[in-house]
């Protein structure tokens, strides 16, 4: 075949026009996805904030739809594991479904956690979750003399946006969100001193400690740690307060960590408080791994249970009960620093379920801690 | 088998550009001065861009690097970046090697010395407005289409005074073949700027997008024609006429390059989708997409094949000539890039590796390692050969050459193993995307450092060509020859 200039311009034009009418007509000439059962058009606020989404290049690095294998993505679990539906994004323009996973997916995220969370995330990821690598977002707030921070409009748009994603089942979290922290604010708010910057002795109050309890099954009320508080059992529970919790819970433990300190309402938990440690309503390790495995909506406390293995949030739990004495001061929790949480009679009468003592099935409740947590060396049973 | 090559004559004025003063507007009409404008530009912007790249790959290792510096921010650096060595660095690159190339196979002087100059100068305030309007958020958030629209517009503006510079050239040329080359640039001119215009949605101003799912569809059509259909054709275009110059072989077979340019542009044009393999979009176009992107073994195997048979018997010329080296480890890395490619495009394994770091890895492979190995290569062949000097320093370039290698393929294996590990993660453990970041951390840094070392082979370049223009060594006669034939 000879080429000549001619052959070249025109064939080279006729066969590439040729697919593009196949793969680039035709799909808009055929495919019309109609709007699915969660799309929804934007508010204008929402609006506005994607536009920040899209300023920022957030769809670098987070993609926006889920696939039937995805169940580790945020807001998956809670949406039944809805795959994306083509109708999903009838309202986007353009859509943004992203190419990369440096973070999370984020087609489900809205609702996922309250405002507070987003608000401290999006000024210094690190604040809750100190294994992002995400930019922080901190040129988003105003900060006057005084050194207090403000959000910008634009971070409240981006907000608005980023609690919608999910379209209507986000709707549904936020709303839950939103009721659940009102819930807190009620149970803390008289109890907590105003005139202490970040007091949160509101925390221990009767009200806030029931609060907390209505977010637990009944049966894990007074269940107790399986796993025997020996020495790997603190040290490795102390690793993994460490590397997940310090941004908001603080490294005292006092719930003082950046995040709380500047954005959080309710505050993180104080674990530092002995007497609560020991007896308190709310902290029974049965109430704890609850805690930790599922999260506390309506507060920042995130979920951990995708991350963190059953025996990790048992010795998670196992050493936040040092904290009192000293578990993170120290350079290693030792096991006498460690306090035998006991049910309080109050506790005991709330809870219909009996104590289920560890190898032997469900027993009598007994303020007695089985065998295996007095002498956490021996062999299991 | 005829073979085709265009005749090759050695400069006519050696040393004609230092011979006497000119103006500064007089330069601008001198022969190949547009070539080597935008050759320099482009090193510019390589060494800046990558300067760039290094930035967005420290982010991943120390996220608080830059913490708090909006036009620093991740999502703001990395369109910097990409666009930067898409369209300043490479795209910049293949024009001037295009203007070089042209003339010499058309037997005349490019139609416009000074229309090319032009376009050369319009093009890098296009450069410095794209990055600073990224850098200030301003984007149409869709890869490599985020230049908003008076940009795209200006871009649009640049590709048509090219085309109509190459087009004229052609259009009145003594040489009366078209070579191999020339038919890819052809391939390149008219294909890519209405790949552009579709892909950028250029008639709907705000957005620069389709509602729905169907912009998606549009825009990974575009995402992969800009790498299919102008980075893949101009590049094997450029590196069909640098081997055979610096070999001084003939082009082994013709039918194998007719073969490869018509497949290229058939099936390169269909695999658009498999950027979407697993999205809620339909199925007939990922299959379409499936089958196009195993069938461009066709255009890539014929290509490779034409290549090494026309290396035969010339091999140890690599180690004679720095240009050489460059073009055919590019040649290389495009081959196993085209291998990497058609496994992506299946379903089974895109399921591992789509969404990790592994596709960043395909995509330097690609981009990097083929496409910026064959145009460094045709730098340091186009610069010395029109100046009519000889290169600065050839050690230089062979450290510019290591560096780059070696970075590379530091660059690139990290990556491949990040990637399996993340897919590997997220497959096997259902851990959240966080859990496995820590997993992948020590590949990340093993990046940014390889990433360092060919950050600094594109300053050499810099450095290197620079020198070269203002105090590299003038050729006598008869040595052109040896120059022509990247001797250097
Ligand atoms: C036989 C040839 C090729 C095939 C079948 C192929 C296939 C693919 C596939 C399937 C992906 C997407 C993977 C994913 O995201 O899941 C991809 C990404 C990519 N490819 Fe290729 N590829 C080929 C050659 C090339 C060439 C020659 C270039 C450069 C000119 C290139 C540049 C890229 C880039 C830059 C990306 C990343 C796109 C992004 O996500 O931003 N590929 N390739
Ligand atoms: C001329 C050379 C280079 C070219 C052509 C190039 C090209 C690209 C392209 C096309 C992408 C987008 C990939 C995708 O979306 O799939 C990209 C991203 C990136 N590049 Fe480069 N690059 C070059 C050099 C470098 C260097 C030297 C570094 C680091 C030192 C670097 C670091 C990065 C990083 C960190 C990203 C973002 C990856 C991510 O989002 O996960 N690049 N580059």
């Amino acid at each position: 075949m000879r080429m000549t200039l001619g052959s070249a311009v025109v064939g080279a034009a006729i066969v590439v026009f040729s697919v593009i009418f196949v793969v680039v007509a035709m799909p808009v000439l055929v495919f019309h996805p109609t709007p699915s059962d969660i799309a929804e058009p934007y508010t204008a606020a929402q609006l506005r904030g994607r536009q920040v989404y899209e300023a920022n290049g957030c769809f670098y690095c987070h993609s926006q739809y889920i696939r039937p294998q995805d169940w580790n993505q945020p807001g998956v679990t809670d949406s039944n594991g809805r795959v994306a539906q083509s109708g999903d994004f009838a309202y986007q323009q353009p859509t943004m479904l992203g190419q990369h996973r440096n973070g999370p997916d984020l087609s489900e995220e809205g609702g996922v956690h309250p405002d507070d969370w987003q608000y401290a995330h999006f000024f210094n990821p690190r604040f809750v979750n100190p294994k992002s690598i995400m930019p922080q977002f901190s040129f988003l707030w105003t900060t006057d003399s005084a050194g207090n921070v403000t959000p910008t409009q634009d971070l409240k748009d981006l907000v608005a946006y980023v609690q919608n994603l999910g379209g209507k089942l986000a709707d549904e979290r936020y709303a839950e969100q939103v009721s659940q922290k009102a819930l807190f604010a009620n149970a803390i708010g008289a109890q907590a001193n105003p005139n202490v910057p970040g007091d949160v002795s509101g925390q221990f109050s009767d009200t806030n400690q029931k609060a907390l309890l209505s977010v637990v099954p009944q049966k894990f009320w007074t269940l107790l740690d399986p796993v025997p508080p020996d020495q790997r059992s603190l040290i490795d529970g102390k690793t993994i307060y460490v590397t997940n919790c310090i941004g908001c819970h603080g490294v005292q433990g006092n719930g003082e960590g950046p995040a709380s300190q500047f954005f959080l309402n309710p505050y993180a938990y104080n674990f530092t408080n002995a007497k609560n440690m020991t007896s308190g309503l709310s902290t029974s390790p049965g109430s704890l791994y609850e805690h930790i495995l599922y999260g506390i909506k309506g507060t920042a406390m995130q979920p951990f249970g995708q991350d963190l293995t059953v025996q990790n949030i048992w010795d998670l739990t196992n050493f936040l009960y040092t904290i009192p004495n000293g578990g993170l001061t120290a350079a290693e929790p030792t096991m006498d620093m460690f306090i035998q949480w006991r049910p309080s009679t109050e506790l005991n009468q709330l809870s219909n379920a009996p104590l289920v003592s560890p190898g032997q099935g469900s027993a009598q409740i007994s303020t007695q801690p089985p065998i295996a947590y007095r002498q956490p060396n021996q062999a299991w049973h | 088998m005829s073979s085709a090559t265009g005749t090759i004559a050695p400069p006519r004025y050696p040393g004609y550009a230092a011979s006497r003063r000119m103006s500064w507007l007089e330069s601008l009409s001198q022969p190949n001065s547009a070539a080597r404008n935008f050759i320099y530009s482009a090193t510019f912007w390589v060494a800046v861009t990558d300067t760039i790249g290094l930035v967005t790959s420290a982010e991943f290792v120390d996220p608080d690097l830059f913490g708090g510096i909006p036009w620093l921010e991740f999502g703001r650096v990395r369109p910097m970046h990409v666009n930067g060595v898409a369209f300043l660095w490479l795209s910049m690159g293949y024009v001037g090697v295009f203007f070089y190339i042209i003339p010499k196979l058309c037997g005349r002087p490019l139609y416009s010395e000074r229309l090319a100059n032009i376009t050369m100068i319009l093009w890098n305030i296009w450069g410095v407005a794209l990055i600073l309007t990224l850098g200030a958020g301003m984007t149409q958030a869709r890869e490599y289409a985020e230049a908003i629209w008076p940009l795209d517009i200006w871009f649009v503006i640049l590709l048509g005074l090219t085309a109509y510079n190459i087009f004229m050239t052609l259009a009145t040329r003594i040489e009366p073949k078209l070579y191999v080359s020339v038919w890819y640039i052809i391939g390149a001119l008219v294909w890519f700027p209405n790949v552009y215009m579709i892909g950028n949605v250029i008639w709907n101003p705000p957005f620069g997008a389709l509602q729905g799912i169907d912009d998606s569809v549009w825009q990974w059509f575009y995402g992969h024609n800009i790498l299919g259909l102008w980075f893949t054709t101009g590049g094997v275009g450029i590196a069909y006429y640098m081997i055979p110059a610096i070999t001084r072989t003939p082009v082994y077979s013709h039918l194998l390059s007719l073969v490869g340019f018509w497949t290229l542009g058939l099936f390169y044009t269909m695999v658009g989708q498999h950027h979407l393999l697993q999205t809620p979009t339909p199925g007939w176009l990922k299959t379409v997409a499936t089958l196009g992107s195993i069938s461009l073994f066709v255009p890539v195997l014929t290509f490779i094949t034409n290549i090494f048979m026309t290396m035969r018997g010339n091999w140890q010329k690599i180690y004679e000539s720095v240009p050489l080296k460059f073009i055919i480890t590019g040649v290389i890395f495009y081959l196993i890039t085209c291998i990497q490619g058609p496994f992506q495009a299946t379903q089974s394994f895109n399921r591992l590796i789509h969404f990790t770091q592994w596709i960043i890895g395909h995509a330097h492979l690609a981009l990097l390692g083929a496409f910026t190995f064959i145009l460094m290569g045709a730098c340091y062949y186009v610069i010395p050969i029109t100046l009519g000097r000889r290169i600065f320093s050839v050690k230089l370039a062979e450290a510019q050459f290591w560096l780059m290698t070696l970075g590379f393929l530091g660059f690139f294996i990290s990556l491949q193993i990040a990637g399996l590990i993340q897919g590997a993660c997220w497959m096997t453990t259902n851990h959240s995307v966080y859990w496995c970041l820590t997993a992948i951390r020590p590949y990340l840094i093993a990046r940014s450092v390889s990433g360092a070392l060919m950050v600094s082979g594109g300053w050499i370049q810099l450095y290197n060509l620079y020198k070269t223009a203002t105090a590299g060594e003038f050729i006598t006669a008869p040595a052109p020859a040896a120059v022509e034939a990247g001797g250097l």
